[in-house]
């Protein structure tokens, strides 16, 4: 098979530093050649074990010669210095006081400035995209485990399950009750978010019949255009346009998932958040719910609300986890 | 869900559609049930005691600025104007399925707080309904009218984002449970079957679907933690 790009090339895609047009090139060329998805594993393989390796701790002890040699040097030292004349003593105190005052006000500086940074930069933690292979998950059974936690196992052992892959979300397992279960990734926060770009997201979800109508098409456009290279600009015109041409549906009555994972990962800031359900309308305003007021069960999700999707998406906590242990308090 | 839970699911039938939900046919015939309203005195209620009633269901911030309305001899009237769209009022019996024995006891009271979608397009059916008790309509005769209204688009069908809070501890939503089963938010949607929502497909699904034929809608109740008043729901906390 004829190669349209080289293996640099492949890298750069993997590290999602191609152009969106050399980025949709290379995507459809690697859906096709099984030598570039073997070749793209060991990069993926060898990129992996880069990022997990970690200098282990000598296990071989210095001998005991060395050691005690040491020792004896470094009590001669002692010696030294306490042997030293008073006049010296005091010079160098005063060495060591002006020392320490410059470590204090460096290592003051250095709080204040780091703090100030973190709280800028909150936003910009994960200012781009990482490479693919670090939002899919290795192990395919695993990520399927994972999506059914969405929902109690009455809901989702029957369910479709779809799992994502290089070119997006392919369907890993039929299901049979019209619910379909998948792991959404940190794209799908809002646009504006500094999660977007987050690697460690993982957020099990089963949709109901209504939403996999509706909203599921949502998402695997929107994990399209990321994996295409695109940025977030041509990401929200391609969304606008998609809902004003009608390609995007808006959410049908009934419209609702379940989000009942402990083993979820939302945002640094929840991390597995609560258990709840998340119901789906057309665009509209939180205070005719009587969402986010004090003691008011119902919360809103800023996840679209019109930026630019058309979708209010409202949340309610329960009172359990998939798996039928109790939920924290919200 | 526990097997408590289970219980307590089961009376859902019943609190569900005293609050202006679902009519499902639970139970047969009774004949000894009166086919009219006998007087409407037995349902009339202090009136400040039946406005902190509505309040109740649902939290300070939604209800304080909430429309209150009251049962009067002539059917709701508006107690309190609101300023937030939500209409608050304790439900009666007669909003029952035509078959069920409890249709005219007057023993039930379900306190409930509607969005103003809701309000547009849910409240007309229960307060035909009422008018239609009042004036001495029997329950089959009842249900007629509203399957006709609905026919002919003189009654709505519910809005998106109709939505209802029933958090109240002071509801008594059926003579099984003999109280207010558990806190919980109610929607309204049109027809949906309740397996597409989950509902029915086993214990461990924290929600309830119901169908409502005659209204065309569908309920789907949600319980939630914590009563209106702040405090816990016991069954939805893990403890008893």
């Amino acid at each position: 098979m004829r190669h349209p790009i080289e293996q640099e090339e492949l890298m750069a895609y993997l590290d999602g530093e191609l152009s969106a047009d050399q980025a949709t090139q290379a995507l459809s060329h690697l859906e096709l050649c099984p030598e570039c998805q073997t070749l793209a594993t060991d990069f993926r393989r060898v990129s992996h074990d880069l990022m997990t390796w970690e200098v282990e701790a000598s296990e071989v002890g210095v001998p005991s010669e060395i050691n005690a040699a040491l020792n004896e040097r470094l009590q001669k030292r002692e010696s030294v210095k306490v042997s030293w004349p008073k006049n010296r003593v005091m010079k160098n105190r005063w060495v060591w006081v002006g020392a320490l005052a410059i470590v204090c006000v460096a290592v003051g500086l250095t709080f204040l400035l780091t703090s100030r940074n973190r709280r800028e930069d909150r936003s910009t933690t994960y200012p781009s995209m990482a490479s693919i292979a670090q939002y899919l998950m290795p192990d395919r059974n695993a990520e399927i485990a994972l999506a059914r936690t969405a929902a109690p196992q009455s809901v989702s052992n029957d369910a479709k399950v779809l799992i994502l892959e290089w070119r997006g979300y392919e369907t890993a397992v039929e299901g049979k009750n019209g619910f379909v279960c998948m792991v959404e990734r940190s794209w799908m926060s809002p646009f504006n978010s500094g999660q977007f770009w987050n690697p460690k997201v993982r957020v099990p979800q089963c949709f109901n019949p209504a939403a996999a109508r509706t909203i599921l098409p949502l998402i695997i456009k929107r994990t399209g255009m990321v994996l295409a290279g695109l940025s977030k600009a041509q990401m929200i015109d391609g969304i606008k346009a998609a809902y004003e041409n009608q390609e995007l549906p808006p959410p049908e009555p009934g419209a609702m998932c379940y989000m009942m994972s402990r083993a979820g990962y939302l945002n640094d800031a929840l991390g597995h958040y609560v258990p709840h359900l998340m119901f789906y309308f057309p665009l509209t305003d939180k205070s005719s719910w009587g969402a986010d007021l004090p003691d008011s069960p119902v919360t809103l999700n800023p996840q679209f609300q019109g930026g630019p999707e058309p979708i209010t998406e409202f949340v309610i906590a329960v009172g359990k986890w998939s798996d039928g242990t109790p939920a924290p308090a919200m | 869900m526990r097997s408590d839970t289970r219980v307590v699911f089961a009376c859902l039938t019943f609190a569900v559609m005293i609050a202006f939900s679902t009519v499902r046919r639970l139970q047969p015939q009774n004949n000894s049930a009166p086919a009219t309203m006998a007087s409407i005195d037995p349902y009339l209620m202090d009136r400040d005691s039946e406005i902190a009633m509505a309040r109740s269901a649902a939290p300070q911030s939604i209800a304080k600025h909430a429309k209150v309305m009251v049962l009067g001899r002539h059917g709701y009237e508006t107690a309190v104007e609101g300023k937030n769209g939500f209409a608050c009022l304790v439900g009666r019996s007669w909003d029952l399925p035509k078959n069920n024995p409890a249709f005219w006891d007057p023993k039930i009271h379900g306190p409930i707080c509607l969005s103003a979608p809701a309000v547009r397009s849910f409240l007309p059916i229960y307060l035909k309904k009422t008018e239609l008790a009042i004036a001495g309509r029997s329950n089959d005769q009842i249900e007629e009218v509203i399957i006709e209204g609905i026919a002919k688009g003189e009654l709505p069908t519910p809005e998106p984002g109709s939505v209802s809070y029933m958090m109240s501890k002071q509801g008594y939503l059926n003579a099984s449970i003999r109280g207010p089963w558990l806190p919980h938010v109610m929607f309204f949607v049109p027809e949906i079957d309740p397996k597409a929502l989950g509902s029915d497909l086993g214990d461990d699904v924290p929600l309830d679907a119901r169908e409502e034929k005659i209204g065309r809608y569908t309920t789907i109740d949600v319980p939630v933690s914590n009563w209106s008043d702040g405090t816990p729901s016991p069954k939805m906390t893990g403890g008893h």
